[in-house]
């Protein structure tokens, strides 16, 4: 498999939708003990509305479409701070998709690292603030690893999620500085931060939609 | 003027913040709340297309101010303005100011015209008033009292009102203080200097009564501060106080000025009654009307005449009156008490038959000449309020003399829809406007206390007075664009673009009201999902108009007197059917409970042959007189008979106090269905009958009454005064006075309980049905109808949609603890 075809990143965010549903009591579990514990609530209400959208979605001209639509409704659906978050790794992540309806790792690569950035811009934060870009970054960094590498798909997507999965269990050490949990100062150590954790499953769920379990 | 956005997950928050900043700014500045999520139960969260919209309401050319709550609240507001137009983005400034703190100074700031930045800076330093007084250091970087100012030429005032330099003086000084170009630093007695033309700073002061405020004053226009703030002390600094006059409305007493300025290119007037109007002018000068000095030899006919024309203007004063009441409510229709007052002066009438018997003048020319008189006095009157009076004086003035001249100086008439604009107009003017035809005011003379004033903001007339000489300005026929928020005028002829961005700016406004209207129009239900019901009172076919634009769920009483009024005969049958109908086709098909004449008491009607009575209002009132004159009653009977055959109408019986009266008014009912039976005329068996109640006893003979009625309506003005055995009008004993006292809420307990009960419909019309404190009360009581002016409804029903009945089921339980008026009202919070 060369790249990823536009019906199976359609494929992909009609999972994270059911995904984020099944987690939801997860994710708000994680989100009470630091924060204000409606991250699963929130993120379930935003993913629905893109679920409502999915047809819609499905028949946009390319993958910047696609995304940008997706981000749009994330935005005004969520209404917590996920929602300006993931609204814009969205939007950004469509910027250098214009024209394509199929992806490869690089053009992967690309993309989520535009959304990535789109997250530090509006959030401020970096790596290490126990927030979900100590879950993307790493995640980026090893797609990038991948495009040097010349990885086919299925590898970059494992590697990617592994360096995902790594990167959201160190922020169960990490002090929170961003956020309703920054409030809680010291008190944050010894959680998984619930930001985190849903980028991991949105990521996860790209990758099970990619590699079918029997390959 | 600099717009304001306030940000909040919380739909509730962003809105309270929103109208406590509003109270601040009198409604001058733009306040648009973004809270919540644009989901139908408004969710908490934050939507950046829901504070998109707001900036974009919010833009002005000074820009717009957001402030906002934390967490996605910053970044949404952030991630709206750069989906903005790249035009607007610019003029968009995120503060990080407190979010209350911040909007209160932020919006008194707006309100002066300041730019975006000094705004903002002053929303920053919102925190300064409450470190200060609670002794906490002033938060660093904040803008502190060090740098002021401390010389120039003083000012000294004394604080004279009650309650001190509180929040809303500390904005009108400000204010004031900024209409001048001078540097000014304030300070209490021996203390420390701050900065007076900074709300935050002022604030801080504290001042209490009996403290002298000193200024510090540099610049060029020392003695017009210094006149200003010395006529800000006289008035109160705008609290109200005891006045000399009877019942002197004290809600909107207010500093107001003449301003002669021209704002780039704009004629600047005070904008008193906001909106809008764009339309030709209609100049129409009326400062002098003239009265020749005419003798005359015959005295005895002479003050004959005069005394005519006094009772006739009284009457005409009275019916005005009682229109004001019925439309606009108590407070408004007391504006007129001081023309009744007037024209019962014996000390000036005798003084005007002086003339006519010494000098032999005629009584048109005595008149002019001794309330020429007496305007000239009040003008000199130092207390702003009394001053203003002097147009109720000229408006006396003028009808008599037209009354006694039989000339037409005082009408205004036009024929096409224009912004009129005349020397001075008098509140019984403004209430003869064509409101079709008069799209907007703007007077030379006036004040935003002024009778008329008032009236026009009742009526929802944009209006601009205080043109000091400017008016000549103003050209016959040109097209003119007035905003009554701003007080700018601007012609055509000079600036066609700003008729261009006026008329955008006034679209924008009728979208907002437009938006509230539809949100009024969807049902009121509490949060619990209680339904509720409600209703408007008119006495029109353009109330019902007005009604249903505000979203009445129904007419919960049709006044039907003034179909009676100002006529020499009873109204026909004919005449009847046309008007009820119009009423219907207004309200579209929606229920409708029309009231059987009530006359009487308060209400007379000449040719209905009431009698001199020495106690009316325990006479000949309301059914009563129906019932003694059967052929009137018929009448409208009749009329509404035929209306029920093509519209959901119910009628109701006002003023009954037992059953007899009940089984005799259904008894001419049914004797009127059988006549239109045999004329083999439509009309409706399933028409409800109900009654008002009003009279005590009817509390005690429900049961009785059950039978014969489908509903009651209760009128809460009458039933207090008949059961507290108090008349409201005498202020000698009206102290206790209050439909919320124990013992009318008690009357209201059990008259509830009963109905509900016996399964009678019970809605309420009377004025405490407007009063939002009340309606928790009323609601855990149970009831679920309420009956009010049109344009109250919108804010009837978002109360309603904020309320849970069962959270406030405990307050019937309280209401047996309550044992005076004072404990209801610190109960209610009211």
């Amino acid at each position: 498999m060369e790249t990823i075809k536009q019906a199976q990143v359609i494929n992909w965010l009609e999972k994270t939708a059911h995904v984020i549903g099944e987690n939801k009591d997860y994710l708000t579990k994680l989100d009470s003990d630091i924060g204000d514990a409606d991250h699963g609530f929130n993120m379930e209400r935003g993913f629905n509305k893109v679920l409502e959208k999915i047809n819609e979605l499905a028949a946009s001209e390319d993958l910047q479409a696609v995304l940008k639509n997706t981000g749009m409704t994330l935005l005004s659906s969520i209404g917590g701070a996920s929602g300006p978050l993931y609204g814009s790794f969205f939007l950004q992540a469509a910027l250098p998709l214009e024209g394509k309806t199929e992806l490869t790792v690089e053009d992967l690569a690309n993309s989520f690292g535009k959304g990535v950035d789109g997250i530090k811009a509006r959030g401020r934060a970096s790596k290490g603030e126990k927030t979900m870009i100590d879950t993307l970054e790493p995640a980026i960094d090893a797609l990038l690893l991948s495009v040097k590498n010349k990885d086919s798909i299925e590898t970059a997507l494992s590697n990617m999620l592994a360096a995902a999965e790594e990167g959201m269990k160190f922020t169960i050490d990490m002090i929170a500085t961003k956020g309703r949990a920054s409030y809680l100062g010291d008190r944050s150590i010894g959680h998984q931060d619930p930001g985190a954790t849903s980028s991991f499953l949105i990521l996860k769920t790209l990758k099970e939609s990619i590699i079918q379990p029997n390959s | 003027m600099v717009g304001i956005v306030i940000v909040s997950h919380s739909k509730k928050l962003a809105e309270g913040v929103k109208e406590l900043a509003e109270q601040m700014s009198q409604g001058k500045v733009k306040i648009f709340a973004a809270g919540g999520l644009n989901d139908e139960v408004g969710s908490i969260g934050t939507d950046p297309f829901v504070i998109k919209e707001a900036i974009e309401m919010a833009d002005s050319e000074d820009g717009v101010l957001v402030l906002m709550d934390i967490g996605s609240a910053v970044m949404n507001a952030e991630m709206a303005t750069e989906l903005l137009s790249e035009n607007l983005k610019e003029k968009v400034l995120l503060c990080e100011a407190p979010l209350v703190e911040g909007a209160i100074a932020a919006a008194a700031q707006a309100m002066s015209g300041f730019k975006l930045e000094n705004v903002a800076m002053e929303a920053r330093n919102g925190l300064l008033g409450k470190a200060t007084l609670l002794g906490a250091a002033p938060p660093t970087g904040l803008n502190g009292h060090s740098e002021v100012e401390t010389t120039g030429r003083e000012i000294k005032i004394e604080v004279p009102n009650k309650l001190g330099l509180h929040a809303r003086p500390s904005v009108r000084l400000v204010e004031l203080v900024n209409r001048f170009d001078n540097e000014v630093s304030v300070a209490v007695n021996n203390g420390s200097f701050v900065s007076a033309t900074s709300i935050s700073q002022v604030g801080t002061l504290g001042a209490m009564q009996g403290d002298t405020l000193v200024f510090k004053v540099r610049g060029n226009q020392f003695s017009e501060l210094e006149r200003t703030l010395k006529e800000f002390s006289l008035n109160n600094f705008g609290d109200s106080k005891e006045l000399k006059t009877p019942k002197a409305k004290t809600k909107k007493v207010e500093i107001s000025t003449t301003s002669n300025l021209v704002k780039g290119g704009a004629i600047l007037g005070i904008g008193v009654s906001k909106g809008i109007a764009i339309a030709p002018a209609k100049v129409l000068r009326n400062d002098n009307i003239t009265v020749e000095k005419t003798e005359i030899v015959n005295t005895i006919e002479e003050i004959g005449k005069l005394k005519g024309a006094i009772s006739k203007v009284l009457n005409e004063v009275e019916a005005i009156q009682h229109k004001t009441m019925v439309l606009f409510g108590q407070e408004d229709a007391e504006i007129f008490n001081f023309h009744l007052l007037l024209l019962n002066d014996k000390d000036k009438i005798s003084e005007v038959e002086n003339l006519i018997e010494k000098d032999y003048y005629s009584a048109a020319y005595s008149w002019y000449k001794v309330f020429t008189g007496l305007e000239q006095k009040y003008l000199k009157i130092d207390d702003i309020y009394l001053r203003e009076r002097a147009s109720d004086v000229v408006e006396i003035r003028n009808k008599v003399v037209d009354e006694l001249l039989d000339s037409k100086q005082m009408e205004l008439i036009l024929d096409e829809p224009s912004i009129l604009v005349v020397d001075e107009i008098g509140p019984a003017q403004t209430l003869s406007l064509d409101t079709s035809k008069v799209l907007g005011i703007v007077s030379q003379i006036g004040g935003e206390t002024s009778h008329a004033t008032i009236l026009a903001r009742s009526l929802g007339i944009p209006a601009i007075t205080g043109l000091n000489g400017k008016i000549d300005a103003i050209k016959d026929n040109f097209l003119i664009a007035i905003d009554g928020s701003t007080g700018e005028i601007w012609s055509e002829k000079d600036y066609p673009e700003m008729i261009v961005q006026l008329q955008a700016k006034k679209e924008v406004e009728e979208k907002i009201k437009k938006e509230r209207f539809s949100k009024a129009k969807l049902s009121a239900n509490s949060s619990d999902g209680e339904t509720f019901k409600v209703l408007a009172n008119i006495s029109s076919p353009k109330e019902a108009k007005i009604a249903y634009d505000n979203g009445a769920d129904g007419i919960g009483l049709y006044r039907t007197e003034f179909l009676y009024m100002d006529q020499e005969t009873p109204p026909t049958e004919d005449e009847q059917y046309a008007v009820y109908k119009e009423v219907c086709e207004n309200m579209k098909g929606l229920p409708i409970t029309i009231r059987t004449l009530d006359v009487g008491g308060d209400k007379p009607i000449p040719y209905l042959g009431i009698p001199h009575e020495d106690n009316p209002f325990l006479g000949l009132r309301g059914i009563r007189y129906c019932l003694q004159n059967q052929e009137i009653f018929k009448t409208q009977l009749r009329a509404l008979c035929r209306i029920s055959a093509d519209y959901d109408i119910g009628i109701m019986y006002p003023m009954v106090g037992m059953v007899e009266e009940v089984l005799e008014a259904n008894a001419i009912l049914e004797e009127v269905r059988e006549d239109l039976k045999r004329d083999g005329i439509p009309f409706s068996d399933d028409m409800k009958v109900g009654i008002m109640v009003e009279v005590p006893s009817v509390a005690f003979i429900l049961p009785l009454l059950a039978e014969e009625l489908d509903f009651i309506s209760i009128g809460t003005n009458d039933l207090t005064q008949y059961l507290l055995a108090m008349d409201r009008e005498n202020s000698g004993i009206s102290k206790h006075y209050s439909a919320l006292h124990p013992a009318v809420l008690l009357a209201l307990r059990v008259i509830l309980d009963e109905a509900n009960r016996l399964g009678i419909e019970v809605s309420l019309c009377g004025e405490l049905a407007m009063n939002p404190q009340a309606t928790n009360l009323l609601s855990a009581l149970g009831l679920r109808r309420y009956s009010m002016s049109g344009p109250a409804i919108p804010r009837m029903k978002d109360t309603i949609r904020n309320m849970n009945v069962g959270q406030i089921k405990y307050l019937c339980k309280k209401l047996d603890t309550w044992r005076t008026l004072d404990s209801v009202k610190s109960a209610l919070n009211i």
